[in-house]
């Protein structure tokens, strides 16, 4: 046995040399560093004529992300984006560089220019030139942060996509209820909906055009749809009992409901150009909050049939209900990743509920979020972050957490509690 | 001759009487051819031959004439019928003699004695003739003479007689004696031929023997000088055998020990080549050992400083990618030139794997000149672990 190892060895020496002499030397590398990637964007020469920092609005994309280093440099002003001195940067530690520059076409018209480098390789990797209205131009500068993810990272930026959310606020003693949309990043947020009512469940249509939501404004259930674009919206159910949690099918044809039409709730499917709606769930248990399987053919929900809150899974062409979270008294809330292959869903540890990703394939189960009472996560379009809400200083936050669970990120909201934000999917339009 | 004489006894006897009396007349016609004159008185001798006569006479004497004249009638006649008889013998025997002769020509002596009794008995005849013409003649005159010679003649005859009877006897005696002796003679001669003969049997047999001795023993010494041939020509064989298996054996014994000889050396050369070749071997396994140990110690190096300059970036799932770069560099270990030649179909891996090159230039190389050709172009395959 030692002999052959020796000789094994041997031989393995002889190939080597021969291997050597005949074919380059071959290394594996398997370890490198796991890391956020290095870059450096200083801000952009823009006449001075523009009040807003679009190279700050990217850094801070960028950062929020959680995959980007922003380091800072001592900011060359007679550095052009034409002639850069990449040496300088090589020096100044810089690996890749983002130069920017803002040019007035008119008073009303920009163009935002930028290049992107990579200076250990010396050369330029991205360069844009982006005609941009002035109230567009933070709109532009997350573009910028989209294209530059998506170069660097390999995967679809979400910074020019939406959250929509629930805020509540006081006002008056009474307390105020609006659904409310804005950027990626919290800012620009906008009212949707406002009512004296409780406002519940927004849910993005797969275009991005519509919101489906649930409004007690009637003191009673009731769901709507509503265009984003016109405001003009829809009642589209308005059952005895509960109205509630719509789910969009990714083609937008259906939505899913659950209806309790005075009994006990199950989750039906109502055809949206019909308003045909077919019972999909039949049990005297809560069958509710219904969300629908990226191909389409499948139903994720959360039933307390077996005792307690657990996902189940049903197919659309009916049959076998199959249960898919066995760990922990609670696991509800439901959200399928883009791709397919991750729930993410509020879990219960010990006393506080958290928001937890489960692999379908794996069947394995990772707590992400830290908190007391998180809810409500929803996938960001390229999958990548989780929105959710979570409570902070007995107000109700939005939060982002990567799904590996190393980034997190509070949003910064206005005014008010904020309840079950949802992201858009990627602007269709 | 035998046979002869058992064939024709009468012949025989008859020859042998004709003999003896052909041995008589000749003796007697000795006496008379000599003295012819003197031969009358002595007549009777002659006729005292004839016994008869005598015995005549004397019966004459006590006889009266006419018995006398009819005994000489009955004499005469006798004489007639034995001279007849005589006659006619003769000519029997002259047959005979004659069917002797035909049938024995080669008796030729017996043919001329033959003739002279015939000459003889002609003369005899002739004898008688005149004796009887004397007789008739003196027969008157004769008788007192007759009378007195007869007397005297008897007795002269009878002393004659006595004589000759004696001599007839010794003659016989003789005859026998001779006869015997003959006969002892012939049986010597006989037996001398027999034992010539068997003598010349017992030679010839002898030589036969010998000859067939000789032969045999020819015979033999052939057959022996064939074996021999044989067997020496065997050996021979045998021997040119031996000596041509001793030759090849000789030779593959020579080729053998050549080959060894040849392997031996070979083996020689092989065994110094090899050691040479292991010398070599060993020195540049040495070599190689020593060019593998800094090899592996600067690609050790390599690795680890290509490994603290890939930054991944953080969330991209690496699973299922990886991508082989090929990187020259220069003596001093800075790159030249990075470029994937298998992409893993993610560019931002791909490009991180790039970028980790640049970023760890200049490579850690080894000073040695010659170890710089095995770093010159190398290829780097980026495979997260994880």
């Amino acid at each position: 046995m030692f002999l052959s190892q020796k000789l094994s060895v041997v031989i393995i020496g002889l190939f080597w040399m021969v291997f050597v002499s005949s074919a380059p030397l071959t290394l594996e590398i398997t370890q490198g560093v796991v890391s956020a990637v290095p870059i450096t964007i200083p801000d952009f020469n823009s006449d001075g004529l523009v009040d807003q920092n679009l190279a700050q609005i990217i850094r801070d994309d960028l950062r929020r992300s959680g995959r980007f280093q922003l380091t800072t440099t001592a900011n060359l002003s007679d550095q052009t984006i034409e002639q850069p001195d990449i040496a300088y940067w090589r020096q100044q530690g810089v690996e890749n560089l983002l130069l920017g520059q803002i040019k007035k076409i008119n008073p009303q018209e920009y163009e935002v220019q930028f290049r992107v480098f990579d200076v250990i390789r010396v050369q330029q990797i991205m360069g844009f030139t982006i005609p941009s209205p002035q109230r567009y131009l933070r709109h532009t500068a997350h573009r910028i942060s989209d294209l530059i993810y998506e170069k660097l990272l390999g995967q679809k930026g979400v910074f020019t996509t939406k959250i929509a959310y629930i805020t509540s606020y006081r006002q008056a003693d009474k307390t105020l209820y609006e659904l409310q949309i804005a950027d990626a990043d919290g800012q620009q947020a906008q009212s949707t909906v406002r009512s004296a009512k409780p406002l519940m469940s927004p849910a993005w249509s797969p275009d991005g055009s519509k919101l489906a939501y649930v409004s007690f404004e009637n003191r009673h259930s009731a769901i709507y749809i509503q265009e984003l674009a016109t405001g003009k919206r829809q009642k589209i159910t308005a059952f005895a009992g509960i109205n509630g949690a719509p789910a969009w099918s990714p083609d937008g044809r259906y939505l899913a409901l659950t209806l309790s039409k005075g009994n006990n709730p199950d989750i039906y499917i109502l055809q949206l150009n019909t308003g045909q709606l077919q019972q999909l769930t039949r049990h005297h248990a809560i069958d509710t909050e219904a969300v629908w399987s990226p191909d389409g053919r499948s139903i994720v929900f959360t039933s307390d049939r077996g005792g307690s809150p657990q996902l189940y899974k049903i197919s659309m062409q009916g049959g076998g209900i199959q249960r898919l979270t066995f760990e922990g008294k609670y696991n509800a809330s439901a959200s399928f990743a883009p791709n397919g292959k991750l729930l993410a869903f509020v879990h219960q540890v010990n006393q506080d509920f958290r928001i937890a990703v489960l692999e379908l394939s794996s069947k394995q189960l990772k707590i992400l979020t830290q908190g007391k009472l998180d809810e409500s996560p929803s996938f960001a379009p390229n999958g990548s972050m989780i929105l959710y809400a979570t409570q902070a200083q007995q107000n109700g936050i939005v939060a982002a957490v990567s799904v590996d669970g190393q980034v997190h990120q509070n949003l910064r909201v206005q005014q008010g509690s904020v309840r079950e934000p949802v992201w858009s999917p990627y602007d269709k339009r | 001759m035998w046979k002869h004489i058992q064939q024709q006894p009468v012949a025989f006897i008859g020859s042998l009487f004709l003999h003896l009396l052909l041995i008589v007349v000749l003796t007697l016609n000795l006496d008379w051819i000599k003295p012819k004159d003197s031969v009358l008185p002595q007549l009777p001798i002659v006729h005292a031959k004839l016994f008869d006569e005598s015995v005549v006479l004397e019966q004459l004497k006590q006889q009266p004439l006419d018995v006398e004249n009819k005994r000489q009638a009955a004499e005469r006649k006798k004489q007639q019928q034995e001279k007849e008889e005589l006659q006619r013998k003769k000519a029997e025997q002259e047959k005979k003699r004659k069917a002797i002769e035909h049938q024995k020509q080669a008796q030729a002596d017996a043919e001329r004695k033959r003739k002279a009794i015939e000459h003889q008995k002609q003369a005899q005849a002739d004898a008688e003739r005149k004796r009887k013409a004397i007789e008739h003649q003196k027969q008157a005159q004769a008788d007192a003479e007759r009378k007195r010679k007869a007397i005297e003649h008897q007795k002269q005859a009878q002393a004659d007689a006595e004589r000759k009877r004696k001599a007839e006897e010794r003659k016989k005696q003789e005859q026998a004696d001779a006869e015997r002796k003959r006969k002892a003679e012939e049986r010597k001669k006989r037996e001398q031929a027999d034992a010539e003969r068997k003598r010349k049997a017992e030679e010839r047999k002898k030589r036969e023997q010998a000859d067939a001795e000789r032969k045999r023993k020819a015979e033999e010494r052939k057959k022996q000088a064939q074996a021999d041939a044989e067997r020496k020509r065997k050996a021979e064989e045998r021997k040119k055998r031996e000596q041509a298996d001793a030759e090849r054996k000789r030779k593959a014994e020579e080729r053998k020990k050549q080959a060894q000889a040849e392997a031996k050396r070979k083996a020689e050369e092989r065994k110094q080549r090899e050691q040479l070749a292991r010398e070599k071997a060993l020195e540049e396994q040495l070599a190689q050992e020593y060019q593998q140990q800094q090899v592996q110690y600067y690609g050790r190096l390599i690795v680890q400083t290509i490994n603290q300059n890939w930054y991944r970036p953080l969330g991209l799932s690496t699973h299922g990618l990886s991508c082989l770069m090929s990187v020259r560099v220069d003596p001093q270990g800075k790159v030249l030139s990075a470029k994937v030649i298998r992409s893993s179909g993610n560019q931002v891996f791909d490009r991180s794997a790039e970028k980790a090159v640049y970023r760890a230039s200049p490579l850690p190389l080894p000073q040695e000149q010659e170890l710089y050709q095995q770093f010159q172009e190398l290829r780097f395959n980026f495979n997260p672990e994880v």
